[in-house]
């Protein structure tokens, strides 16, 4: 009896083992960077496909205008534009206005006058997957920015021809995009209504001097230099002046940085009073050499980069061969524009075989430098300063 | 039920488990995938009309608890590169996240759901804290 029991449970205990084993934890799951050609694109990072996000390899950044069929793309909402019949199409503007406009493209291009701006687009995330330690959101480089010429209407004039009530405090953009469920929040923007007034913020139907790619959104993108371009709706279809403060998800939930100035927070002590993101931080990337490069010892390299803020003058940018022991200011290109990013240079000549940690830093007119460190939980605002590693034979 | 018929009873179920799990191991390995076919994109200008069409991606996922509950709720809302092109992450982290989608997005998964996927994205992406 005792034998028969131990066997029986012995054989269920083995069988039991047995079957557990083949159960093999599955492995770990990574993704190597893809390159793809989408609608009107060249060859870019595929982040993500539905929405599409793209990212612009950063030897596009040689140019100092971005151009479009190398444009960053990024959508919130699965249910992208595909479709447009640019006869049919109207920019709608209601709300608190003696009269509501539904402007067709042919009426933005007659009936107003023409406007256009030198401005660099960069999604608030720029950069996100160098944050340490790491945050979840879309894994971008530095190559979701782009410098481009925008041509459109005013949004002010458009305002004015509506006869926007003065008083409005709130103005809300929204594109044709729409959300995949109905219980997820429309990708809806808004600005103050005085910055809605002010003559920088286009309703632009232009960029580099083509209509918009449809990823890049066709028709219409409003433009708001300076600011992150979460603000920069992509097939603009609805302007809504408002009396009233707006709290839409998009504007109230998402996209907060703390409330204190730097978008710097600890994992350990997150802020607890938060703001909707708005003017770009002060930043700057090196575009030559990249990350790894192979270097010649006395062999001069032309060591290259970017710098941008939110419309601040630049004073100077510093590197350092040195792991920012000692630096040295580089040459800056001629200012393309007041919300353009700026290019600077430097000639190097390494002398000794080895790696070295390349660092950058923009100071601006005001005095204000980059900080060494800088994290937030989102991955927001990337403003720390950069460092690469090079190699030097 | 005699202890003897009892006993009899349970080598009998060990012994059914014994050949089932034989026989998972068994099987050959599998043989290599054909390569997918690259995703198809198309654009065209007709008159005032722009048409665009944009091919999905089809990434493999391990076999895995949770993978089926994974491929098909997350997928409602946005493909699932949108976790493929995350590093790994500790459990507190895709934790926060599921519950994320579920609080301010307002996916319709229950909390059973949430765990399997939870536990499904620490399989196959996740460090130690």
């Amino acid at each position: 009896m005792k034998k028969l029991s131990f066997i029986s449970v012995l054989s269920l205990i083995v069988s039991l083992h047995l079957l557990s084993c083949n159960d093999v934890p599955p492995t770990k799951v990574t993704e190597p960077r893809q390159t793809v050609t989408y609608p009107e694109k060249k060859e870019m990072y595929l982040m993500t496909d539905r929405p599409p996000q793209l990212e612009t390899p950063l030897k596009i950044f040689r140019q100092d205008i971005t151009p479009n069929e190398y444009f960053f793309v990024r959508w919130h909402m699965s249910q992208i534009v595909t479709r447009i019949d640019i006869d049919t199409f109207r920019l709608y503007v209601e709300g608190a206005v003696q009269k509501p406009l539904a402007l067709s493209m042919n009426d933005l291009k007659t009936k107003f006058t023409a406007d256009s701006i030198v401005a660099l687009a960069i999604c608030a995330g720029n950069s996100r997957s160098t944050f340490t330690p790491r945050v979840p959101g879309t894994q971008w480089a530095n190559g979701s920015m782009g410098n481009a010429k925008w041509k459109g209407v005013r949004l002010k004039d458009i305002l004015k021809m509506a006869g926007a009530n003065e008083k409005a405090v709130d103005v809300s953009f929204q594109g044709l995009d729409r959300p995949p469920l109905p219980s997820m929040p429309a990708f809806i923007k808004s600005l103050s209504m005085n910055h809605a007034m002010e003559d920088e913020i286009l309703v632009a139907y232009e960029m580099n001097g083509q209509p918009l790619p449809m990823l890049n959104g066709y028709p219409l993108k409003l433009i708001v230099p300076g600011w992150y371009a979460t603000y920069w709706i992509g097939a603009l279809s609805n302007i809504n002046v408002m009396v009233d403060s707006f709290h839409g998800f998009w504007m109230a939930k998402a996209y907060q940085i703390p409330k204190e100035p730097g978008i710097n927070e600890s994992p350990d002590n997150l802020a607890k009073a938060t703001v909707p993101i708005n003017k770009i931080m002060m930043h700057s990337i090196f575009v030559e050499p990249e990350v790894d490069a192979p270097l010649t010892a006395n062999k001069p390299c032309q060591v290259e980069g970017l710098a941008f803020t939110d419309g601040t003058a630049i004073k100077k940018v510093e590197i350092s061969t040195d792991d920012g022991k000692t630096w040295i200011e580089t040459k800056l290109d001629a200012e393309i524009g007041k919300y353009s990013w700026r290019r600077w240079r430097y000639n190097w000549t390494p002398t000794a075989k080895g790696t070295y940690h390349l660092k950058v830093r923009a100071t601006d007119v005001a005095g204000n430098t980059q900080p060494e460190k800088q994290w937030n939980r989102s991955g927001y605002g990337r403003g720390f300063i950069e460092c690469i590693d090079v190699t030097v034979n | 039920m005699s202890p003897n018929i009892k006993h009899v009873l349970l080598i009998l179920i060990a012994g059914a488990l014994f050949a089932v799990a034989c026989k998972k191991k068994a099987e050959p390995a599998q043989t290599p995938e054909a390569p997918e076919p690259a995703a198809v994109h198309s654009f065209s200008v007709n008159g005032s009309v722009r048409e665009m069409n944009i091919g999905l991606e089809n990434p493999k996922f391990p076999e895995g608890e949770g993978r089926s509950e994974f491929m098909s709720y997350c997928a409602m809302c946005h493909s699932l590169k949108y976790i493929t092109m995350q590093p790994s992450f500790p459990r507190k982290v895709w934790e926060a996240e599921v519950t994320k989608m579920v609080v301010k997005y307002k996916a319709p998964i229950d909390s059973v759901t949430c765990k399997k996927i939870t536990d499904y994205l620490v399989a196959i992406k996740s460090v130690k804290e």
